[in-house]
């Protein structure tokens, strides 16, 4: 045995170490940015306020347009909670749903859908990528109207204004 | 934090000071200007027609149909005529419908408002206003929209929207005729209300007590939309009683006018902050109170208050009815409501005095709430809510639906709303009973005639018929029918939806039809009561047998 084939192990072990430990690196910030989604939709001015909503494709019911207002819910004092109010015009109906149990996960932001109220029946999900800080461009999915895909473009940072 | 706490300690001193005039329980009554003499029955209170043309059928809003082809001996018979869907993703029903010309008017809980074929449940049109539902991030941020109904008069409909707007449409086309604002919903206003239309004015309040709105009913021009008169229920944010951002005395159902006396009677809201006394000192008028005022000026006649200094959110809710009866010897005319603290008020119409000692009909037991959690019985959606009474002339008896609920209250001082929060938390324990019940109850002697425990929260109300039976639906979807007079349970169809409303009873070609809305009340989607949706459907003797429900105990 060459005393030098030790020499190039002694070598070869810290880099190896060093490539699993960049691979590591590398897989744990892959997982992080399509792993486990974070609660809410980030900084609220990247989305609190009021959105025109453009509808690229009208789902079962026909939707034509609407609105989404996205504002922080709070029922008593220390219960903030972001949430969203989305109302879909069709040509008979205004179908207001509910948007709850914000998340994100890099770009992408998912809410579940309830029916009636805040408190009501859970009938779909919420799913779009912000594009960017007010614009947002996905679609919802519920029972009675299908799968609604569209634009959400803010045109006010004010919940009620 | 020191700061804070003198704040609290100061608080609840006054709190405690206001604590004899809360807990006893009653308030007061007082006559203003001169009302009108009593009168005898109004032909009003009971015409004979073949449609359901007014909130509660008659201007004394007694929801009994002259109808009686469906009577006691014949209401097993009983089944579906036609069932109509009302639209995807639409929930909640608390609207309740108008029939004309054996056309049904009904609105959704998203302010749609559909002409509906009485006969076969077609729809004919649906008017569909635009309407902002970003204030329903709201009342606490429960964002709950509901409608009520509409009011009709002179071939025009008159809609009130989530975001303060007063519509007059066509009856006929259902084409919209004018729009007026009724209240800046940036005060956190909203609409949940029918209106009344009468002689023409359409007379209109307004919702949001719990945010600190200011209460008021307001009379508008049918023709035109214009405002006519307002009375306020309160004074102003900052005066007299009202703390900065406080208020209250809103009113969610729509007035009762007394055509002989030119009276208009209806029930206020609570006052705000909501379970939080010691800012708002006092009484807190006119709050949780029934009021009469003049048709024509809105100057108040006489009040009477159901909870002085309420603590409980104890709202005078339901619409207020007209009766006649005899008492002592003398013929009377009264007014009767049933509030959220569980007790029926039966009134003199002209004084507004009590007839009798108020009725409980749901347990009570409250006291004031503290920082610590209290249970509260009713709690702060129990006793009845918005539901209308019956009243039927035959048995001389109000039919009242009731909410067995009661709730953990705790006043907090903090809030990042400022003042316009409940400054307080609500809680349904999770083993807490939440039934109702339904009961019966002789306007001329204030007593129990017949009481039911029902297996879930009344919110509805009640209807009655000549047919001698008395219509409700609970939180299962299950309509029944009773004996008015006896209170026998004669007739069940499980609908698979809840009610959040009362039946109508119309006639098409000598045809009676019973006409359920169903779908749920905001309370039903809240306690998770029952499944919930929008759907109208008919009944008539001999149409197509539905499940009865489970048997009442």
């Amino acid at each position: 045995m060459r005393p030098g084939i030790a020499k190039p192990s002694a070598i070869v072990l810290p880099v190896l170490l060093a490539t699993v430990l960049v691979a590591a690196l590398a897989t744990a910030s892959l997982a992080l940015a399509g792993g486990k989604p974070k609660e809410g939709w980030g900084a609220d001015s990247s989305f609190i306020g009021r959105y025109h909503v453009k509808v690229t494709q009208p789902g079962d019911a026909g939707v034509r347009g609407g609105e989404l207002t996205m504002f922080i819910q709070e029922e008593f004092p220390g219960s903030e909670e972001p949430a969203g109010i989305l109302n879909l015009r069709t040509k008979t109906n205004n179908d207001v749903v509910y948007l709850k149990e914000l998340k994100r996960q890099g770009a992408r932001r998912t809410a579940i859908v309830k029916g009636g109220s805040f408190l009501g029946p859970t009938i779909g999900n919420f799913k779009a990528t912000m594009k960017k800080p007010g614009v947002l461009v996905g679609r919802v999915a519920t029972k009675g109207l299908g799968t609604v895909r569209a634009t959400f473009h803010r045109f006010s940072t004010k919940p009620t204004q | 934090m020191a700061i804070r706490l003198k704040i609290l300690l100061a608080s609840l001193g006054v709190l405690a000071a206001t604590v004899a005039l809360a807990a006893c329980g009653g308030g007061g009554s007082s006559s203003g200007a001169s009302g009108s003499t009593a009168n005898g029955p109004d032909a009003a209170s009971a015409p004979e027609t073949e449609d359901w043309p007014l909130f509660g059928r008659d201007r004394d809003n007694t929801r009994f149909a002259t109808q009686d082809e469906i009577d006691t001996s014949n209401v097993g018979e009983l089944g579906e005529a036609w069932s109509t869907a009302l639209g995807p993703d639409q929930y909640l029903m608390e609207s309740f419908p108008l029939v004309l010309n054996g056309t049904v008017y009904v609105t959704t809980s998203t302010d749609e408002v559909m002409s509906i074929d009485g006969k076969t449940g077609h729809i004919n049109w649906t008017y569909t206003p635009e309407v902002d539902f970003s204030q329903s991030t709201g009342v606490g941020g429960y964002g709950i929209t509901v409608n009520r109904g509409i009011a009709a008069e002179d071939g025009k409909l008159f809609l009130l929207t989530f975001d303060n707007k007063l519509q007059a449409i066509s009856q006929k086309t259902g084409e919209r005729l004018w729009s007026s604002e009724v209240e800046d919903p940036a005060t956190g206003a909203y609409e949940s209300m029918a209106p009344t239309a009468y002689d023409g004015k359409v007379y209109v309040g307004v919702s949001g007590s719990e945010d600190g709105v200011r209460g008021k009913l307001a009379a508008y021009d049918a023709k035109t939309g214009k405002e006519i008169w307002t009375f306020y229920t309160v004074p102003k944010a900052g005066t007299k009683w009202v703390p900065k951002g406080g208020g209250g005395g809103t009113i969610y159902m729509p007035p009762t006018i007394d055509t002989e006396t030119n009276t208009v009677y209806v029930g206020t809201g609570n006052p705000a902050p909501v379970l939080v006394g010691a800012k708002r000192p006092g009484k807190n008028l006119y709050t949780d109170s029934i009021l009469a005022l003049d048709a024509d000026t809105g100057k108040l006649k006489w009040y009477h208050q159901e909870q002085a200094h309420d603590l409980w959110d104890y709202d005078a809710e339901s619409p207020v009815v007209l009766f006649d009866a005899e008492i002592d010897g003398e013929e009377v005319r009264g007014v009767a409501e049933a509030g959220k603290n569980g007790l029926l008020f039966l009134l003199n119409a002209e004084t507004g005095e009590d007839l009798f000692p108020p009725v409980g009909f749901v347990k009570r037991d409250h006291k004031p709430p503290t920082t610590k959690p209290t249970l509260e019985c009713p709690g702060a959606v129990g006793g009845s809510q918005y539901s209308p009474l019956a009243y039927s002339p035959e048995t001389q008896a109000v039919y009242v639906s009731g909410i067995e609920l009661c709730m953990y209250l705790k006043v907090t001082y903090e809030s990042h709303n400022g003042e316009k929060a409940f400054a307080g938390d609500r809680v349904v324990p999770k083993d807490t009973e939440k039934s109702g019940t339904f009961t019966a109850v002789g306007v001329d002697t204030g007593k129990v005639l017949w009481k039911h425990d029902m297996p879930t929260p009344m919110d509805g109300g009640a209807t009655a018929s000549a047919g001698g039976l008395v219509f409700t639906g609970d939180q299962q979807g299950v309509l029944y029918a009773f004996d008015a007079a006896s209170g026998d349970d004669l007739w069940q169809a499980d609908l698979k939806l809840a009610f959040g409303t009362a039946p109508v009873i119309y006639s098409i070609g000598g045809t009676e039809y019973v006409l359920a809305t169903v779908g749920g009340a905001a309370l039903t989607a809240s306690e998770e009561l029952g499944e919930i949706g929008a759907r109208v459907i008919a009944f008539k003797l001999g149409g197509k047998q539905l499940p009865p429900g489970p048997a009442l105990k």
